[in-house]
């Protein structure tokens, strides 16, 4: 037999082996098992910024819709404990539209960026001038549930 | 085709050679077997296990109640909302799936699911079944490369690796998901298999250097990759059509004889051409559609080129389509009662009509319907909108073109009385009159099908995918097909410019190898000038002695045209993404690439062209990726339609390019060899993108895979 048989011989023992090894028989043991998103933290915020303004503007490529433009959020923690969550919901009541992006806030996190993607809309669903946009930022825990930002935005559709 | 060719016969000297059992190998050599390993592993590297098309919980309860032992379900694993699902149909107060076959053929991976999952968690069974490929993969590479103990070192060391950096990122996949998984194992089995057929075909005509390059070329340079791990109906066709025209190709000519258990010594050919016939009855237990038009085209093209149609041949076939059917006709008669109505034409369920799905998704009968429901007024019914960004409903409305022509299939089982009545009304009557009616739309359709997608702004409900312009054309999915037309128009130039309609030395027979003589179109356009009554009662003789590779050629067209027509009043559509409903063609058109004149000449003198424009164009691709994406901000829909832009322009570099050279305008075969290679590394860029990007909607098999994506920046 030679050096290579071996080896691979050697590999998917190994491969097998723990496979048995973490599966149900054999304890069952969660190593490895990701650890839940949410907990009981909670954060301190010390600032929220978007880094641009949400706004209409054409798709590109041939996309042939007008997509609501929606900024990243950037969260500035004084202080985070336990795991935590920041939740960024942006909606526009008049579209009916309604979206929240989260991320997970560890122990310790000093600063975080939570986005989501732009929305499209058919040009002809767009019938006003200008639109209401409600931006919100939460610090979510099984703990907690803190707005820690708001803001109403008005952004015009003509460009789009 | 306006191409000539000269392909050689010397594999059909070679089969004479003796009656081994040898012969019915699946791979045929070492390298068959590593191009099998290597799609297989490359289609499972980027696998996400989870629901992208709403109507696969449908047939995903199905083989979990499959399992169990009984068509109908009466318990509901998987479901996105309580109540309906699109794909769940409602007969005498029973419910089932839209489709069997597709459950069955998984069950046995779902069966060995069952067993790996009572002694290992399933995440990691995934994680170490794709390392454990990897490392089958590399030591069969060194087998071909006469390297085995460096290959089967490094890859055994690499698997290990990447199996070790697995467990400590994988995230949970609940057990519970073994129906899912299965179903997508037979996907990811399909492409893999895909490939390894169109190896063998086209190195049985052109060698095996050709054969490699056509079956890398159907996972790297088409959009298989991304269909291979959404378990629909799609994979299963493209695998279908291309073990077909393997079959096909190997079973023209007389052959030599086998001995097959119970019948003694049958002409191998005779063998695989009903075997052929029992695959592609197989396929209307899929789809019933699909299967029969399969099966019809196939029929077509083998009755006019057999080299036997004696009765034995005839009966063998009839043995042959009869048995592939029966699961579909028994599978019809046992839900409907009407051996050609599938679950599919019978009426979806809607919460109310006589069944009830209770808490934990036990089924019980409910309250009887007050009268039928008419799907009819409500194709569109149970395209739930989605939270995800492109899992856009699937309703048997829109989906199946049967279901589409003829909504009015309500009722109960009907006796053999209503059954012409019921076939006039709906199915296959009703769609061909509507692809009549509808024909002076073709324009439109055709071209924003096959050639340019953008914003359809007819036809194509974007709403239930978040209003995203992500429904991509053939060529913006597939420019590799821009070699086909330049193929063509290349050729024709080539004879304007020459003045020459028939080649010289055409005069080859079948016999010595030589493709053109009586069967080429060259020879044919001649005679058809000059007698064209004649040339019109000679052409069955003519295409049945044509070469094999020609012949072939024309069943890979027929597949084409028969999808083309079948789809054509529903394309195009949404969720289609790479125009999936046509995906079953692709292994016909990566066939019809590889058997251009052009495109050999390019593989045989030039193939460090092809790998260096591929490696180059995926190289840049991915720089050019990583800086424009964050500056541009693309959304999804942005995104796809700037690929699309990318690929429609190098599909239609890829066509120019392959002209020149055809007509030999262009005598170096080092530019068309680039091009070629770019056009795959496009479309490579557009599906890994697609499944690691754009459309993410489950757990990655791999997560090594995610990481090192995200470390790489791919996400941008």
């Amino acid at each position: 037999m030679d050096a290579s048989r071996i080896v691979t011989l050697l590999s998917v023992a190994v491969v097998l082996g723990t496979l048995v090894v973490t599966g149900p028989l054999v304890g069952g043991t969660d190593a490895g098992r990701a650890s839940p998103e949410l907990g009981e933290g909670t954060a301190t915020v010390e600032s929220v910024q978007l880094t641009g303004s949400p706004s209409f503007s054409p798709g590109r490529f041939g996309t042939g819709v007008v997509y609501l433009r929606i900024p990243d959020a950037a969260v500035e923690f004084a202080s985070a404990s336990g795991r935590s969550r920041l939740v960024y919901r942006v909606a526009v009541p008049a579209l009916g539209f309604d979206r929240v992006g989260t991320a997970s806030v560890d122990p310790g996190t000093t600063h975080r960026g939570v986005g989501m993607s732009d929305r499209a809309f058919a040009p002809d669903t767009l019938d006003r001038d200008r639109y209401r946009v409600n931006v919100t930022v939460r610090v979510q825990s099984f703990a907690v549930d803190r707005t820690v930002f708001h803001r109403n935005v008005t952004v015009e559709a003509g460009d789009g | 085709m306006a191409e000539s060719d000269g392909e050689t016969a010397e594999p059909v000297a070679a089969e004479r050679a003796g009656s081994t059992p040898r012969n019915w190998s699946v791979f045929g050599d070492s390298l068959g077997v590593a191009v099998f390993l290597c799609a297989l592993a490359l289609a499972g590297s980027t696998w996400q296990v989870g629901f992208f098309i709403t109507d696969t919980y449908a047939v995903a309860n199905g083989l979990v109640n499959v399992a169990e032992g009984h068509l109908t379900i009466d318990r509901i694993e998987y479901s996105l909302t309580l109540g309906s699902q699109p794909g769940l149909h409602a007969v005498d107060g029973h419910l089932y799936a839209r489709n069997y076959g597709q459950a069955v053929f998984a069950l046995p991976a779902y069966y060995g699911l069952a067993v790996l999952t009572a002694v290992a968690r399933l995440e990691l069974v995934l994680a170490a079944g794709w390392s454990l490929l990897v490392v089958a993969a590399c030591r069969q590479v060194g087998v071909v490369l006469d390297r085995r103990p460096t290959f089967g070192t490094a890859g055994s060391l690499f698997g290990l690796g990447l199996f070790g950096a697995s467990v400590a990122l994988a995230a949970p996949v609940e057990a519970e998901l073994a129906g899912l998984v299965a179903l997508q194992v037979l996907s990811l089995l399909a492409v893999a298999v895909t490939a390894l057929a169109l190896y063998r075909l086209c190195a049985r005509f052109h060698g095996r250097r050709v054969g490699v390059v056509a079956g890398a070329g159907a996972v790297l340079a088409t959009p298989l990759w991304f269909w291979a791990a959404v378990p629909k109906r799609h994979t299963l066709g493209a695998a279908v059509v291309a073990v077909l025209l393997y079959w096909f190709a190997a079973s023209r000519g007389a052959g030599p004889r086998v001995t097959v258990p119970f019948l003694g010594a049958v002409r191998k050919a005779v063998v695989l051409r009903s075997l052929a016939y029992v695959l592609a009855g197989l396929v209307a237990w899929v789809h019933a559609f699909e299967g029969v038009v399969l099966l019809g085209t196939f029929a077509l093209a083998d009755l006019a080129t057999a080299s036997t149609t004696s009765r034995r041949a005839l009966v063998a076939v009839a043995v042959g389509a009869s048995v592939g059917l029966t699961p579909f006709v028994a599978t019809n008669v046992f839900v409907s009662g009407n051996p050609v109505e599938p679950p599919r034409l019978t009426e979806s369920y809607q919460p109310g009509n006589g069944v009830e799905i209770g808490p934990g998704g036990a089924v019980q009968p409910g309250e009887p319907a007050g009268g039928d429901t008419d799907q009819s007024g409500d194709p569109d019914g149970g395209n739930g909108s989605q939270s995800g960004e492109s899992t856009g409903g699937d309703s048997g409305g829109t989906d199946s073109p049967v279901a589409g022509g003829g909504g009015s299939t309500t009722g109960g089982p009907s006796a053999v009385g209503a059954l012409a009545e019921r076939v006039r009304s709906s199915s296959a009557f009703g769609y061909a009159s509507r692809i009549v009616t509808e024909a002076s739309e073709a324009p439109f359709r055709l071209y924003h099908t096959y050639v340019r997608s953008g914003r359809i702004a007819k036809d194509v409900r974007y709403d239930v995918n978040d209003e995203e312009t992500i429904e991509l054309s053939l060529a913006e999915s597939l420019p590799l097909a821009g070699a086909l037309a330049g193929a063509f128009v290349g050729g024709l130039t080539l004879r304007l410019r020459t003045g020459q309609w028939s080649r010289p030395g055409a005069s080859g027979t079948r016999s010595d190898g030589g493709a053109g003589g009586d069967g080429s179109t060259d020879g044919l356009l001649d005679t058809v000038r000059r007698h064209p009554v004649g040339a019109v009662r000679r052409l069955p003789g003519r295409v049945r002695r044509a070469h094999p590779a020609r012949q072939t050629d024309g069943l890979a067209l027929a597949v084409f045209a028969a999808y083309a027509t079948l789809y054509y009043p529903l394309l195009p559509l949404h969720t289609q993404l790479t125009v999936r409903y046509v995906l079953p063609v692709v292994p016909a058109l990566v066939y019809l690439v590889a058997r251009r004149r052009t495109v050999r000449r390019c593989v045989a003198t030039t193939p460090r062209s092809l790998v260096a424009g591929y490696v180059l164009a995926l190289v840049a691709g991915v720089a050019a990726v990583a800086v424009a994406f964050p500056a541009l901000d693309p959304a999804v829909g942005e995104a796809m339609q700037l690929h699309a832009l990318v690929d429609l322009a190098v599909c239609g570099a890829l066509a120019g390019v392959v002209t020149a050279t055809r007509a030999g305008l262009v005598d170096d075969t080092r530019l068309a060899a680039g091009a070629l290679g770019v056009a795959g590394a496009v479309t490579t860029l557009l599906v890994v993108r697609m499944q690691l990007v754009y459309f993410e909607y489950g757990t990655y098999a791999v997560p090594v895979v995610r990481r090192v994506a995200d470390v790489f920046a791919v996400a941008a």
